[in-house]
């Protein structure tokens, strides 16, 4: 009671000191604010009682009760904070799996990076049953955008209001040896076709690093291996088999309709549902593939022969350090016998450095999990490197060391492998992660522009002035342009070549803290390369990888960026009148490409 | 349907569907495949988790040390990751009991 009595008192002599600059609003035009603040100051007692009473009465009773709220609100606050050690009632998870309800679908995509919830995740097995599902999604205007096997990093088929997936249209129609083509169902994965065109003596031209993806998203995203004068995967497409919303299914091909199959061939899933593709493959053969480490000033002497000279080639630069892998593969047939496999030095000759590396950063950190030698000896190089990174994965320092291990690595694994062209070209990157992979054009086979070198150049020393925790490798690899208009290869002039350069940052852990850590540095990396070089150099990101900014000037520079480079004006109209209501579409696509109203 | 025992019976087919499109890109379950991104699941039944020759797992599956078979397998595939924290396993899991139910039965033809 004392003490309310005092917070009276005290009320009354805040509003005195107050008044002069809190403005109480005026029911009374002609009296203004401040001359009423002067009053209750000046004159307390006036003898113009009926006009102060009024304005101070009122107020008054309006400050006691902002008063009375803003110490109601103080009192709540001081009694309910800190909160006592034992307090779990409202203490902050940092996550949680709360329950799905049952009918929820969870997609998410390999590198855990992107998941949506869904109610609609429609799997048909037949294309009679593609068509009924699109058509019944057009009349209700309801999505159902394809998806894959959700191996893009960026998740570009996810779409929380619907999908439609082929994963049980997976049948291979018919191989035409003679042609060297094959007939498929999208939904197949790239390992089964592969498999199931083993037999007939085939393969395809170039592979992914991975090869569980599935053809219709392979060849959507334009996937590409590496190789000056191998073009990215879309290019091999011969027709295509789309299941449209409007216009019901459509064969597309050269032939019947060379526009749209330009268009469609890298169509990112916008244009029609791809049920099947009709596929250019070459005869299966083996390659010799030759790991060895160069440095920057030998590439600078030989960038161009080799380029031209090895049909697969594929530089993997260590930032901080001087160490660049070169990895070249070509067929078996032009070497005068096999070559002499072995390497130098056995794997756990290779492999030693790295794990010593690894047992003394465990005492370094205090890891207290015991961890056995027998459990380090079976990791693989890249498993060594993901756990060394989960330590301390944004500490530059840190990431520096591990990437000295891996050049040195390298250098022990240097030499000769022999394999089918499936098995060699395929490439272990690693966990998850994060990357941002961009394509810029070269000149040509015949004069390379070097532009690719300087780009590294300028990413190395980018990386080291700002001090980026900057893993290893920087993938950088090749390819002959694409005529597809969507393509980021895509160029009318034959002999163009292109570069893809991929940077990274891995998320070794599951802890959802680190995991942010770890996110925004990649995204400040990004950016910085963003800023610094993708203007310079017309560099523009793999639609498998690239990001939609959150901010909304930066989405419309972006959007702008991509009409300079991209027909998008064509693709909208198509989208148009393939997809009238947007069912295929997603948030992605529609930020990517708004829709803008053409007279 | 909290557990296997209250589970509805599984259909081996609907459960193939099922493996072709959410596990297939990652596991095979052919004898003398070899692994994937996931561990080839031949021989699953009555093994304990994370010891599959050749496949290097987390700690976190080692550690887990469970059996592997239905009532296991039920409760893991709700929710793989609040199962096993720590599992590289990318995978959300299946919230319908049936759809648990036929996938379980299909493995178990499959990878006998």
């Amino acid at each position: 009671m004392l003490r309310l009595l005092g917070l009276r008192r005290s009320a009354h002599a805040l509003i005195a000191s107050s008044a002069s600059f809190l403005r109480p609003q005026n029911p009374n035009p002609s009296v203004t604010g401040a001359a009423a603040s002067a009053l209750l100051r000046c004159h307390p007692f006036s003898t113009n009682r009926a006009a102060s009473s009024t304005v101070s009465d009122a107020d008054v009773r309006k400050y006691l009760g902002y008063f009375a709220l803003v110490v109601g609100c103080g009192a709540a606050t001081y009694y309910s904070f800190p909160f006592p050690g034992d307090a779990k009632h409202k203490k902050a998870e940092i996550f949680r799996y709360a329950p799905l309800p049952e009918d929820l679908h969870t997609v998410s995509n390999w590198s855990g990076t992107h998941e949506v919830h869904t109610r609609v995740f429609l799997q048909p097995e037949t294309l009679g049953e593609l068509e009924a599902v699109v058509k019944e999604a057009h009349e209700k205007k309801s999505k159902i955008r394809p998806v894959g096997s959700g191996l893009s990093p960026n998740g570009i088929g996810l779409q929380r209001a619907g999908m439609v997936n082929l994963a049980l249209m997976d049948k291979v129609i018919e191989v035409d040896r003679a042609a060297r083509r094959v007939r498929v169902q999208a939904g197949a994965r790239v390992s089964q076709l592969v498999d199931a065109l083993r037999e007939h003596g085939l393969t395809l031209q170039n592979f992914a690093s991975i090869r569980e993806q599935q053809v219709g998203g392979f060849v959507q995203v334009g996937a590409h291996g590496t190789g000056a004068c191998l073009p990215p995967i879309d290019e091999q497409i011969i027709s295509m088999k789309l299941v449209t919303p409007a216009k019901g299914t459509i064969e597309v091909s050269e032939e019947e309709d060379p526009e749209l199959f330009c268009l469609a061939r890298c169509g990112l899933g916008g244009l029609g549902v791809v049920a099947e593709v009709t596929i250019q493959c070459v005869d299966r053969h083996e390659l010799v593939e030759h790991t060895f480490v160069s440095n920057i000033d030998e590439i600078k002497k030989n960038h161009k022969k080799w380029l031209a000279e090895n049909k697969h080639i594929k530089y993997l630069w260590i930032p901080y350090t001087d160490t660049v892998v070169v990895v070249r593969c070509n067929p078996l047939s032009k070497w005068k016998g096999r070559p002499k496999v072995d390497s130098k030095y056995g794997k756990d000759e290779a492999l030693q450095h790295v794990r010593d590396l690894y047992r003394d950063s465990l005492r370094k950190y205090r890891v207290e999990e015991k961890i056995e030698d027998s459990e380090i000896n079976q990791f693989s190089f890249t498993e060594l490197r993901d756990k060394l990174l989960a330590l301390d994965p944004v500490n530059k320092d840190h990431v520096v060391k591990v990437n000295q291990a891996e050049a040195e690595f390298w250098r022990k694994s240097e030499g000769y492998r022999v394999g089918w062209s499936d098995e060699i070209l395929g490439f272990d990157c690693g966990g998850q992660q994060w990357v941002s992979e961009n394509c810029f054009p070269v000149g040509t086979l015949a004069k390379p522009s070097m532009k690719d070198i300087q780009f590294i150049e300028d990413l190395k020393r980018l990386i080291e002035r700002e001090g980026i925790p900057a893993p290893a490798p920087i993938e950088q690899r090749w390819t002959a342009r694409s005529r597809s208009l969507m393509s980021p290869a895509s160029s009318s002039l034959d002999d163009d070549i292109f570069c893809w350069v991929g940077i990274i940052m891995y998320l070794p852990t599951s802890d959802a803290l680190q995991r942010k850590e770890i996110t925004e540095e990649f995204f400040s990396y990004r950016r910085l390369t963003q800023r610094e070089l993708w203007g310079e150099y017309s560099a523009y990101e793999h639609w498998a990888k690239i990001e939609v900014p959150k901010d909304k000037e930066e989405l419309s520079t972006l959007q702008a960026r991509l009409r300079k480079r991209f027909p998008v004006d064509a693709y909208n109209k198509a989208r148009r009148e393939l997809d009238p209501h947007g069912i295929l579409s997603s948030g992605m696509l529609d930020k990517l490409f708004p829709q803008v109203e053409t007279v | 349907m909290a557990s296997f025992g209250e589970a509805p019976p599984g259909n081996a087919q609907a459960g193939e569907k099922i493996f072709r499109t959410k596990c297939a890109q990652c596991h095979s379950v052919d004898k003398g495949g070899g692994h994937k991104q996931g561990p080839n699941l031949n021989g699953l039944f009555g093994r304990q988790s994370g010891t599959t020759a050749g496949y290097s797992y987390s700690a976190a599956n080692k550690n887990k040390g469970v059996i592997w078979e239905e009532s296991t397998l039920y409760d893991y595939l709700l929710n793989p990751k609040k199962y096993i924290p720590g599992t590289k396993m990318v995978f959300p899991g299946l919230k319908k009991p049936q759809e648990r139910a036929d996938l379980i039965a299909y493995l178990k033809e499959s990878t006998a």
